[in-house]
């Protein structure tokens, strides 16, 4: 059973100028243990599907669903906090909070004990290549590649099986790239996460295991 | 002209920007034509109003003889030549325009007869008596006059007595020779007898004397001489000035015809009917000048006399009736001293005269007082002041606006546009092209505009000028009813200004040669490439790393934002902490204000007191006492004195010793005879006065005095004044020290009161020095009301009102006194509304009236005073007309009650007796009668009892206005208020107006201020916490979407907020404390709006990111 399916579904939104339809019916079931890749031209509604599947919309018509219910019927918050993780391209850390605080923000959110806490924490900072010493350091003492990486053990770190990443390599360089996309795929195949990425850098969308291409709202397979 | 084509298309075709635009501009044009406008006008008006005002400011001394004006005072001649006056120091100071002492001098005008009497001798005569004889019975002379070579009145043919100091037991034949006249120099004595008294003073029996007869014609002079005003500036002299005398024909002489030397004068319409000269007539004026003053001088040397031309005529008044006017000439010699009280005035700059009045006091030596008279500038001009304060702040904050929105117009219209600016110069275009595109657009949105907005300003100008008059007869709403700072007229000058096209003028070509510049200079800057790269912007983050925190529930990172904010915390922090002092200090400078208001009221004693017409406490006043009883019973008093003279005394001797030992005291025993009688009741009235009164102060002598210097028996103070015992007294000490009469003793004085002559004992209780000259004795009050009802907690009589008054006429004849009844008429009594009618009106036949109008006049309830006479009574009054008063106003005939009082009553018309039984005069009702008549349930009490003098205190000075409400319903008149009540009253009051007054307009402003303020504050906080946490979109934005509900976030920021901002309120209240030592419940009050609107803010905020879209928010850059 896919993780997440989209069934035909349309985006509408209206600017001061003009209406714009940046989905135009799609279609498409994504499965725990693969990368996908959400490639295609700005405009044309990768970001858009990408935040229905995160729960931060609801889409005009058709459906969202996560393990087979529709993401309208659900609460969305909860789905948030428990179900999905989001990594945006600008990290969107807590610059206020440590790196331990913020991989810790959605585990306190789900009501986990301190002690358990810090040691998850500590363990995710870890996974992610990254040394224990910046555990209590704040995110603008790291560099981007390694903000990013907190940005993916913060994801990781509240259960939720399907990742969804914004341009998630977008701010870094070839190199940081390259070792972002390769821990999603590693939490794919390894950890068995539904990992989606929306980009439009080919040479990551290759390191998927499938690509997905979006034109003008409407979502075809390309590989 | 290319440039300019484009640049107005593109202004065409940004259809809606350029509207906006223009609006802006417009609105600005309109806002600063209205500021102009309104700038110009009330400086105009306040020009305007110091051309229109004159005030002046008198210096008066209250010396022995105040308030009396036609005397001379030796002791301020004194003080005049010894310099020990403050003028020199009064007027060096700021806002004196010039000091012009008093300066009169006697004048003489040949054939002047004066009929006032006010002359200087009114009773001296030179008679040629016949028949002189010693009439054992009546142990007197008396004799016949045969003819009046000088005499104000003519008694020829007359009976009279001759007063002196002759031999009681018999006739002393080597003063008179007997059937021979002799011509006398003497003066008239006025006593209760109906006979006629001379006194002489000088005789011979040659009658034609050159000594007396030059006395005759001297004292002829001096009582047909007029006082010569001598002024430099007419219009600014005091009656003039205060609204007294008025102009009634030609113009007032100004200042330069005292520069010019003109021979000019200004007189009364009563001297100028009785020589028959008007306006551009010349009149013979003699001018007299001696040392002493006007009336010092023994014999009258006449040392200047000129034709003078009339040019104006004055109405005459009561106090002003043959004074003349001429203009100060450095030529004529001047006396040294005025005569009267007043030393002179100062000429003040309008606007300056309350700061002259306040630096005046300390200068003010002992005795002097400063009065100013400003005709109601002040009370005028203040609120226009107050306005040209807020235009001149409304015209500096409308050009500092103004100057902002051309900023913000160049920025909209040419630097938000620098994509076209750039392409205009890529395509090869100048600077000086450039210029010419924006210039022509900004002219193509500004002209449109400047006629919206100069239109719109001049439509809303006449009713933002109504608004501004409202404002300032709101303003003046200040009660000055009874105040000595409002004696003088009070002018009005209307605030109309002119709608002038200059102003909108200059507000066009401003505005014009602003914006075209401003376009200009934007247009050059976006020229210019920025050298610099774009500094980014990067908000404080933490620098070194901290131990991390687990756990800690919802709000722990409301904590950590707290505790990690750095400058967002510092910067919350700090605008709590500034608004809180703010506030405080607004709060302590409304409070201090309020603390001084207060301590003003609370430590201000307003006196009060009846006056005559002019505003000044003096002897001879008769206040009516049922008026003085509804101000006391209104409550409002804190202290009531009054004084009431009883009669006269003479000291007979001491009845009992202090140690109660009695002595032997002779007696005067009362004369059986009339004549001897009368003689000794006019030579007892002659005697110095003995008054009731509850307090010494009370009474016009020591009115003016600093204190009252009096040696009081153990175990007595003033308040024995007020109390039951009667029989005490209060000596002269000069009397008491003559006679060796010692406190404690028991006096025996002959007195004269109401209803005759007794002796009476008084126990001596205290001894005053004197302050008028006078061995005035003093009893409580009580002495006269032993009885009856109650007057000021005092004991009354109570006097029953007839329900009709019983007039007489008394007509006097060589043959004796002969008694005509009068009949009173009660205007709302049908039944005698009717008789007049149908009996004494009649057909027309019977009834002849002076006037129609009076006809009305007589039978309304308003008119008084005024009576009808038979035919027959006209007939006896022609054979004796001395008995008339007759003057322009018509003849005035003497009526007299039951008491004796009298009364002139107007002659309006003449009526046949048709009907038996009718009397020969009617007469409308007397006033007090008429007015207690139609009250109808007046009690009778304390009519008739008229008191010399009553002062009194406000008993809280929060309560000044209901005072003045109170003292107008008891029927007291303004000295101001020129109309028909008789009882004035004034209040002491001008302090406490101009400071409370000041700070009760300093506290408006500070209210109104303040409240804006307190409203800015307000908006502050919302905005600043609006501003700072609508920055913190992405940090919500992600919560929302790491799956916080709605609800943690909205409390962690809450929670963050109130933490910060409590915290800087708290440091702020805690700063505040330490500085001032006081916290104003205000500034608490203040600092939690400012703590709500805050949350507020940061409410709204927090609540409109979270219904922000998140995907928006996310896909932000940050």
């Amino acid at each position: 059973m896919a993780i997440m399916e989209v069934r035909d579904v349309r985006f509408t939104y209206r600017t001061r100028y003009q209406t714009v339809e940046a989905l135009k019916g799609v279609s498409y079931a994504f499965e725990e243990g693969k990368l996908y890749a959400l490639v295609g031209k700005s405009g044309s509604g990768k970001s858009t599907l990408l935040s229905l599947m995160a729960g931060l919309e609801l889409p005009s018509e058709g459906e969202v669903l996560f393990r087979g219910t529709s993401t309208a019927a659900m609460d969305l918050n909860r789905y948030r906090r428990e179900d999905t993780a989001v990594i945006y391209q600008s990290f969107r850390l807590f610059p206020l909070l440590t790196v331990a605080e913020n991989v810790a923000y959605p585990m306190e959110l789900r009501g986990r004990k301190p002690k358990e806490t810090r040691e998850r924490a500590a363990r995710l900072i870890e996974k992610v290549d990254l040394p224990p010493s910046v555990l209590d350091r704040f995110p603008t003492m790291l560099s981007g590649g390694e903000q990013q990486r907190v940005a993916i053990a913060r994801a990781i770190g509240g259960d939720a099986r399907l990742i969804l990443a914004d341009e998630p390599t977008g701010n870094l360089d070839v190199e940081n790239s390259m070792r972002v996309i390769r821990l999603l795929a590693d939490l794919a195949h390894r950890d068995g996460y539904c990992v989606i990425v929306v980009t439009h850098d080919m040479d990551i969308a290759a390191e998927a295991d499938e690509i997905l291409r979006m034109r003008d709202g409407v979502l075809t397979l390309e590989k | 002209m290319t440039a300019e084509k484009y640049g107005l298309r593109t202004v065409k075709r940004s259809g809606l920007r350029s509207a906006l635009l223009c609006v802006l501009l417009a609105c600005l044009a309109a806002v600063l034509s209205l500021g102009v406008c309104i700038y110009g006008a009330v400086s105009s008006y306040l020009a305007a109003c110091d051309e229109y005002y004159t005030t002046v400011a008198t210096l008066e001394y209250l010396g022995e003889q105040y308030p009396n004006d036609r005397v001379f005072d030796t002791e301020l001649a004194e003080k005049v030549k010894s310099g020990d006056t403050p003028v020199a120091a009064l007027t060096a100071l700021d806002g004196v325009l010039s000091f012009e002492p008093s300066q009169s001098v006697f004048g003489v005008i040949e054939g002047e007869i004066r009929r006032d009497g006010d002359v200087y001798a009114p009773n001296d005569a030179v008679l040629v008596i016949r028949d002189i004889v010693w009439d054992s019975h009546m142990r007197a002379y008396m004799g016949k006059i045969r003819a009046c070579v000088y005499s104000r009145m003519d008694k020829s043919d007359c009976v009279v007595f001759l007063t002196g100091d002759w031999s009681e037991s018999e006739e002393d034949p080597a003063v008179f020779l007997p059937r021979t006249p002799y011509l006398m120099q003497g003066t008239y004595t006025q006593g209760d007898s109906s006979y006629l008294h001379f006194e002489p003073q000088a005789y011979s029996a040659d009658l034609e004397d050159p000594t007396l007869h030059a006395a005759a014609r001297e004292i002829a002079k001096m009582n047909n001489g007029v006082r010569v005003q001598m002024t430099g500036d007419l219009a600014a002299y005091l009656p003039f000035q205060r609204g007294e005398l008025k102009l009634s024909a030609g113009k007032l002489f100004s200042d330069t015809a005292a520069e010019n030397g003109d021979k000019v004068c200004v007189l009364s319409n009563r001297i100028a009917s009785l020589f028959g000269v008007t306006v551009g007539d010349s009149l013979p004026l003699a001018l007299h000048f001696t040392d002493g003053g006007v009336y010092a001088g023994e014999t009258l040397a006449v040392t200047d006399t000129a034709p003078y031309t009339v040019v104006g005529l004055y109405g005459e008044t009561e106090r002003y009736t043959d004074l003349v006017f001429i203009p100060a000439d450095d030529d004529l010699p001047t006396t040294a001293c005025p005569t009267g009280y007043t030393m002179g005035q100062f000429r003040l700059e309008n606007r300056k005269a309350e700061t002259f009045y306040e630096a005046a006091q300390p200068l003010l030596t002992e005795g002097f007082r400063l009065t100013v008279y400003d005709q109601g500038y002040t009370v005028t001009a203040t609120p226009y002041r107050e306005l040209l304060t807020m235009a001149k702040l409304f015209l500096t904050v409308s050009l500092l606006v103004g100057a902002a929105v051309l900023v913000l117009f160049g920025y909209l219209f040419v630097a938000r546009r620098k994509d076209e600016a750039e392409i205009v110069l890529a395509l090869g275009g100048g600077k000086g092209h450039l210029c010419r595109f924006f210039g022509a657009g900004a002219l193509a949105i500004l002209l449109p505009a400047l006629l919206l907005g100069v239109s719109a300003a001049a439509v809303a100008e006449q009713r933002v000028m109504r608004m501004l008059a409202d404002f300032a007869v709101k303003y003046q709403t200040q009660d000055l009813r009874f105040s000595i700072s409002v004696m003088g007229e009070t002018r009005t000058l209307d605030f109309a200004p002119q709608s002038l096209w200059w102003r909108y003028a200059l507000v066009a070509v401003g505005l014009l040669t602003a914006v075209i510049p401003v376009t200009a200079g934007f247009a050059l800057l976006v020229t210019k490439r920025r050298k610099a790269a774009k500094k980014r912007r990067t908000p404080h983050l933490p620098k070194r790393a901290t131990r991390s925190v687990y756990g800690g529930g919802r709000l722990k990172y409301a904590w950590l934002s707290v505790t990690r904010g750095g400058l967002r915390t510092a910067a919350t922090v700090a605008i709590a902490v500034v608004a809180t002092l703010f506030v405080g200090q607004l709060a302590a400078t409304s409070h201090g204000y309020r603390t001084q208001l207060a301590a003003v009221r609370e430590n201000t004693v307003i006196h009060g007191y009846c006056s005559n017409a002019d505003g000044l406490s003096m002897d001879g006043l008769t206040v009516d006492a049922d008026s003085v009883q509804q101000l006391y019973d209104s409550g409002l008093l804190g202290s009531l004195d009054v004084s009431r003279e009883i009669g006269n005394y003479r000291f007979l001797g001491v009845a009992s010793d202090e140690t109660g030992k009695a002595h032997s005291v002779p007696t005067v025993s009362i004369p059986q005879s009339s004549f001897a009688y009368e003689t000794l009741l006019d030579q007892m009235g002659r005697e110095e006065p003995w008054i009731a009164t509850t307090s010494l102060h009370s009474n016009t002598e020591f009115y003016h005095a600093a204190e009252v210097d009096v040696e009081w028996l153990e175990g007595f103070d003033e308040r024995c004044l007020h109390g039951d015992e009667a029989a005490l007294c209060v000596l002269p000490r000069s009397l008491a020290e003559r006679e060796n009469i010692a406190l404690g003793s028991v006096a025996r004085f002959f007195v004269r009161v109401d209803y005759g002559l007794e002796t009476v004992d008084l126990f001596v209780v205290g001894t005053y020095v004197p302050q008028n000259g006078r061995e005035t004795l003093y009893s409580p009050l009580n002495f006269t009301f032993p009885q009856g009802e109650t007057l000021f907690d005092v004991t009354l009589p109570s006097v029953e009102i007839p329900v009709e008054k019983t007039l007489t006429f008394v007509e006097y004849t060589p043959k004796g006194v002969t008694s005509h009844p009068v009949r009173t008429v009660i205007a709302d009594d049908a039944d005698v509304l009717s008789f007049y009618k149908t009996v004494v009106l009649g057909s027309g036949e019977n009834a002849q009236m002076l006037k129609d109008t009076d006809t009305v006049d007589l039978i309304t309830k308003t008119n008084t005073n005024v009576c009808m006479i038979s035919e027959e009574l006209k007939t006896l009054l022609n054979r004796n007309p001395d008995q008339l008063l007759i003057t322009e106003k018509g003849i005035f005939l003497p009526l007299s009650d039951e008491y004796g009082v009298g009364e002139y009553y107007r002659v309006i018309g003449i009526f046949t007796r048709t009907v038996d039984g009718m009397a020969n005069v009617y007469c409308s009702p007397a006033n007090d009668f008429m007015r207690y008549a139609l009250a109808g349930n007046y009690d009778g009490v304390n009519d008739r009892i008229g008191l010399n003098s009553a002062v009194f205190t406000l008993e809280s000075t929060a309560r000044l206005d209901a005072l003045r409400e109170a003292m107008a319903n008891a029927g007291f008149s303004s000295v101001s208020e020129f109309d028909g009540m008789r009882r004035f009253a004034v209040l002491d009051d001008k302090d406490y107006v101009t400071t409370a007054g000041a700070l009760e307009r300093q506290l408006r402003y500070v209210t109104a201020l303040h409240t804006l303020l307190y409203i800015l504050v307000a908006l502050i906080a919302f905005a600043a916490a609006f501003l700072m946490q609508n920055a913190r979109k992405a940090e919500v934005a992600v919560m929302c979407g790491l799956g916080t509900s709605p609800v943690r976030v909205f409390s962690v920021f809450f929670c963050e907020q109130a933490l910060l901002s409590l915290g800087g309120i708290l440091l702020g209240i805690g700063a505040w404390y330490i500085y001032q030592r006081v916290l104003h419940p205000l500034c608490l009050v203040m600092a939690a709006v400012f703590f709500l609107c805050w949350l507020f803010g940061t409410a709204v905020t927090v609540w409109r990111l979270l219904r922000t879209r998140a995907l928006v928010a996310l896909s932000e850059r940050e």
